[in-house]
């Protein structure tokens, strides 16, 4: 990084010139955050690779092993064994449920409470109840983890009568709670940047102010609204802490919510601190790793292009 | 037109949330308070076990399901203070970790087979050799230790050292059977000595730590759990000096470390540990056999009926 462009003889001075070297600066920040992120991929993508190419590793696992079931018919996941068991979809479909779960909690929660905060509070509540819900984004996923792990368990044990204490509607709804308050900010900043002529040209046609908010303004803002749904799953997705202390777990291939499951972050946070460096299962975990992260990639690609046509059609003054 | 549809996708996802709390609601899940009945248990058992990285998940996968796969749904959970958490809340589980944490949960007593009569993890039991899943709880050091470091073992190992073991509630090493540790006065003058390893050994080694330092001022001593595998990897990296560790190193690792660091691994004893298998208050069960124990953990026995079959206590 470079020294700090700014003192104050300087800008007098020469106004132009420190204008440069900070824009140079924020560049500077704007690459360095880019960088960081390409080499993560890289750094991740060069320790799974040997999963594809190693002859060594292939002894004990390949990704068509990983993906097909095992020779008993089944798929479990069982890396510490005598032969090892490495099946992808138990843990696939874990992640899945419990992304399910919360996000069917939070996206409802979070965007029906922005739309009361943008649309209906009156403005001091709205300065009460937004720094509020974002204060949850500032708990420890630790500290969620722990919270779900020992009051949410027992709620959701005695109200549905479960078998299993940990399941996926009891981590769905700790990870909600670490979902809610992203999505709500994102979704709040959207509602709240749809122009006040909207909502006034609405009213004065006659409309409610229930109608103007439901078909005015949340479809003006829909583009907004789904970025933030996008970013509550990729923070779903990956969670690990929450998912690790709640979930149980256990590698079972089913997306019953009532039953336990073991999730991809959770399984790399679990065994990655004990596995044996540049072994089959060290390569595998990385895979995973890389995996989670292609996924959430995918999704927010495909989360933007669809933002993107939405934003052209409402822009464009529709075609019809 | 095109929007007011996509508007509607709202109120569709609330309703499917609606819809799914609903439908789990009213499944045909059994209450899960038994409470005072005395009858024998019955319904699905929830296993607990412990994550794949920690020595008494190999351990108990070696001693008792002979190295047969654990069931897909024992449910894993860091730490044995979490399986015991984790029982004392569920009428219907069983779970197992070292004995020195068993509070609010029942340990079972524990047989060989159907014919010899239940051992309860009792400290006579374990050191004696009569409770049939007893173990040597470790220390790993690379090369002869020296210095600070070997004081601190011959310590531990010591009457002093045992003692504090026993009044933390794990098992001393039989007199006969301890180690002679020599607490030479060689090595480097380094008075710090980092520790990890064992999530079962961790507060032994932090009570042996405090302990210690008390009696050595200007010493000091961290100690960190993570788990026997995390510790055993932190030595062979070098990230540590000492590694305690709830199960023995493998031959594997042993090599590991050989070639990694040009020298051999040296291993002491230093307490005992019995795994008890734990079960809520409530539960009927009085003791186990091997075998049903590992029919319940390899997932051929999934009810209490299966599993039970025994006399109340």
């Amino acid at each position: 990084m470079p020294s700090p462009p700014s003192d104050h003889p300087l800008i007098r001075r020469n106004p132009r010139l420190a204008e440069k070297a900070i824009e140079a600066a924020i560049r500077l920040s704007a690459f360095f955050v880019i960088a960081a992120l390409a080499l993560i991929f890289i750094f991740i993508a060069r320790e799974a690779v040997p999963l594809l190419t190693s002859a060594e590793v292939h002894e004990e696992v390949t990704v068509s092993r990983m993906v097909a079931p095992l020779p008993n018919g089944k798929f479990s996941w069982q890396p510490v064994s005598t032969v090892p068991k490495y099946s992808l979809l138990p843990l696939l479909a874990g992640t899945l449920k419990v992304t399910l779960v919360a996000l069917l909690i939070a996206l409802p929660l979070a965007v029906g409470a922005a739309i009361f905060t943008s649309e209906f509070a009156p403005p001091g509540l709205r300065e009460v109840i937004k720094p509020v819900i974002e204060l949850l984004a500032g708990i420890p996923s630790v500290v969620i983890g722990f919270f779900a792990l020992m009051v949410v368990a027992t709620w959701v044990q005695e109200a549905f009568g479960l078998v299993y204490r940990l399941n996926a509607i009891t981590a769905g709804i700790g990870l909600s709670l670490a979902v809610i308050p992203i999505v709500y900010t994102v979704a709040e900043d959207a509602l709240s940047a749809v122009p006040q002529s909207f909502r006034d040209g609405s009213l004065a046609l006659g409309a409610n102010r229930w109608q103007t908010a439901w078909r005015v303004v949340l479809p003006a803002a829909m583009p907004g609204v789904m970025a933030a749904g996008v970013l509550g799953f990729g923070r779903a997705i990956g969670e690990t802490m929450i998912v690790l202390m709640a979930s149980g777990n256990a590698a079972i291939s089913s997306l019953d919510p009532r039953e336990s499951f073991r999730s991809i972050s959770a399984t790399i946070a679990a065994e990655l601190g004990e596995v044996v460096h540049g072994s089959a299962h060290y390569h595998v975990l990385f895979f995973l790793g890389a995996l989670l992260f292609v996924i959430t990639f995918l999704l927010n690609l495909a989360g933007h292009a669809w933002a993107a046509r939405l934003r052209t059609r409402l822009e464009g003054g529709g075609r019809r | 037109m095109r929007i007011r549809t996509l508007s509607r996708i709202i109120p569709l996802l609330a309703i499917l949330a609606l819809a799914g709390c609903g439908s789990d609601s009213s499944a045909p899940a059994p209450k899960p308070a038994e409470g005072e009945s005395p009858a024998p248990l019955s319904g699905t058992i929830v296993t607990y076990g412990r994550e794949n990285n920690s020595g008494t998940y190999a351990y108990f996968k070696e001693h008792v399901l002979q190295e047969e796969d654990f069931d897909a749904r024992v449910q894993t959970l860091p730490g044995t203070a979490a399986v015991i958490n984790a029982v004392s809340k569920d009428p219907r589980s069983i779970g197992y970790g070292g004995i020195a944490y068993a509070k609010g949960v029942r340990a079972l007593k524990v047989k060989k087979d159907d014919a010899t009569p239940g051992v309860e993890p009792t400290i006579e039991n374990v050191v004696s050799g009569a409770y049939p899943i007893s173990r040597y709880l470790y220390f790993y050091a690379i090369g002869e230790p020296g210095g600070e470091l070997a004081r601190y073992i011959a310590w531990t190992v010591g009457d002093d050292g045992q003692k504090v073991c026993e009044a933390v509630g794990y098992y001393p090493m039989p007199v006969e059977k301890r180690p002679k540790v020599a607490a030479g006065s060689g090595g480097d003058s380094r008075k710090t000595v980092t520790v990890k390893g064992s999530d079962t050994m961790v507060i032994l080694g932090q009570r042996w730590a405090e302990a210690y330092m008390e009696k050595n001022p200007g010493v000091v001593i961290q100690v960190t759990g993570g788990g026997s595998g995390t510790g055993i990897a932190a030595l062979i990296d070098g990230a540590t000096d000492l590694c305690q560790a709830s199960r023995p190193m493998k031959p594997k690792e042993r090599e590991q470390a050989r070639a990694k660091r040009g020298k051999e691994v040296v291993e002491i004893a230093v307490a005992m540990d019995g795994l008890a298998v734990f079960v809520h208050e409530s539960n009927p069960l009085a003791e186990i056999t091997l075998a049903r124990l590992k029919a319940i953990y390899t997932g051929s026995a999934k009810n209490w009926e299966d599993a039970g079959a025994l006399p109340p206590k």
